[in-house]
């Protein structure tokens, strides 16, 4: 947990490039985590988050204190590419990134940085964007082939198929969701996890475990980056 | 290509600042260039022997090339105006690189002034050349178009100038957008060439970097960014650089 940091104690501004940022929400009548991207916006330094909020509705917004923050391990100038791919993302789709369960992989199309569509993809959530960011940057943070379902995965992912069909998505694109539940769920803590870890890919053991860590942490979090004592 | 005009060899002028794009002017080798955020058209098309550049709109920048412009080259995407050391300025459209948006001004209109203008997103920056070679090696290649390489070069060349300026976040963005151009149009085998052409040994790790990253996913239909991966391993071995963290997830 040493790369995870509070902003009560480590202010955005350490941010080298690129980083992590996890808070906790409630959402769906059940409390779960929201996962984004921070990234350096140009050579002074200053900071965004690029975060898949919901359903075409990529963000990309000042971080607030509410949010912890995981310092990944990446050389500076490796940060540098992720950060200016994350620049890339914002360009090329704006909001328009849909919302679903597909896996993170080869997601964004290889010439034009745009979410690329395909038979087996159909959106991401807050996590996998943040997986599918790294990966086309070439950093796995995660060991896919070792994730398991969990109590609970189906339930959140039938209620986001809920959510999409309240909320007018189009019917088309909520039956592909819809198809896609029981995937597997790559939860924002586990991401969190994952990239504080090292060396990568992240077993779902090793992600999970600090995972739990991030999310008591996460729990004790007052909206100014303070912790309850 | 269309022939701008002709005009006696402009005289050096001393660099007054630099920095990014707000500044007042700036000078690369013997030719000087102002920016001038706030002038109203063509108000202020011509300052001495230099090149007045101005955002037009959001994202977007104007150039005026007036006659009396010293020897250089000036590069946007898909664009490029060469002024040979004689005085002449020579202007190239690439409209297969230059994508649709690019240009705000199209087809580029010829000023009875004798001044072109045309736009490029702001953030693909510009330069001006004063070397003479250079000039020529691009001029020369204008002649058949881009496919033989000149905007590959143009493109390490803009970005390293970005870095000079202090702008490495734009240099990389120009990278990533230059790239994503030529392969967006399938036009692997440029990509292919760009990387092939690119001397490692006068770019920055950033931009090395930029290069591997914006061409990895696209890996399996560039031939030769195997090898220009192994030029860039050592090159960064050589300037003593972490190669397995560097790399890692690159190859």
């Amino acid at each position: 947990m040493e790369r995870v940091h509070k902003t009560a104690d480590r202010a955005f501004a350490e941010v080298r490039h690129v980083a992590l940022a996890l808070k906790a929400i409630d959402a769906m009548q059940r409390q779960q985590r929201h996962i984004g991207i921070l990234y350096e916006t140009d050579t002074t330094g200053s900071l965004l988050m690029l975060h898949l909020a919901w359903h075409l509705d990529l963000q990309n917004d000042q971080p607030k204190s509410e949010y912890i923050w995981v310092d990944p391990m990446i050389a500076p100038a490796r940060a540098k590419q992720v950060a200016a791919f994350c620049r890339k993302v914002w360009r090329q789709n704006g909001k328009r990134v849909p919302y679903a369960f597909s896996v993170p992989n080869d997601c964004f199309d290889s010439t034009t940085g745009q979410f690329l569509f395909g038979p087996s993809r159909h959106g991401l959530t807050c996590a996998t964007f943040v997986l599918a960011v790294f990966q086309a940057t070439g950093f796995k943070l995660i060991d896919e082939s070792t994730w398991r379902s969990r109590p609970g995965d189906v339930e959140w992912q039938q209620g986001i198929v809920g959510a999409l069909r309240l909320k007018g998505a189009d019917p088309s694109h909520v039956a592909a969701v819809e198809n896609e539940v029981g995937a597997a769920r790559f939860r924002p803590e586990d991401v969190g996890g994952a990239a504080a870890h090292e060396p990568w890919p992240v077993s779902f053991e090793e992600a999970t475990r600090i995972g739990n860590q991030i999310v008591q942490l996460l729990n004790a979090v007052r909206p100014n980056g303070s912790i309850e004592s | 290509m269309r022939r701008l005009g002709h005009s006696p060899q402009a005289k050096p002028s001393a660099a007054t600042s630099a920095g990014r794009w707000g500044s007042e002017e700036y000078k690369i080798g013997d030719v000087r260039f102002v920016v001038d955020p706030w002038a109203q058209l063509r108000s202020r098309m011509v300052v001495d022997d230099a090149i007045s550049v101005r955002p037009l709109v959001q994202h977007n920048y104007q150039i005026d090339v007036p006659y009396e412009i010293s020897a250089g080259t000036i590069c946007g995407t898909g664009v490029t105006i060469v002024v040979t050391d004689t005085g002449q300025a020579q202007l190239n459209v690439d409209k297969e690189n230059a994508r649709s948006g690019f240009f705000i001004n199209e087809p580029i209109p010829e000023r009875p002034t004798g001044s072109l203008f045309y736009s490029w997103p702001a953030q693909y920056g510009y330069y001006v050349n004063a070397s003479g070679s250079h000039s020529e090696g691009l001029a020369g290649a204008m002649s058949t178009g881009f496919g033989s390489g000149a905007s590959h070069a143009g493109l390490v060349e803009r970005a390293r100038t970005l870095e000079r300026f202090g702008d490495s976040a734009t240099a990389l963005d120009l990278v990533y957008d230059c790239i994503d151009d030529l392969l967006y149009s399938d036009r692997f085998s440029l990509v292919a060439c760009c990387l092939l052409e690119v001397e490692v040994g006068t770019c920055s790790v950033d931009i090395l970097l930029a290069l591997l990253t914006s061409t990895l996913p696209a890996k399996q239909r560039i031939g030769t960014r195997a090898e220009f991966t192994r030029r860039v391993e050592t090159e960064l071995l050589r300037r003593g650089e972490d190669v397995v963290q560097l790399l890692a997830g690159l190859k």
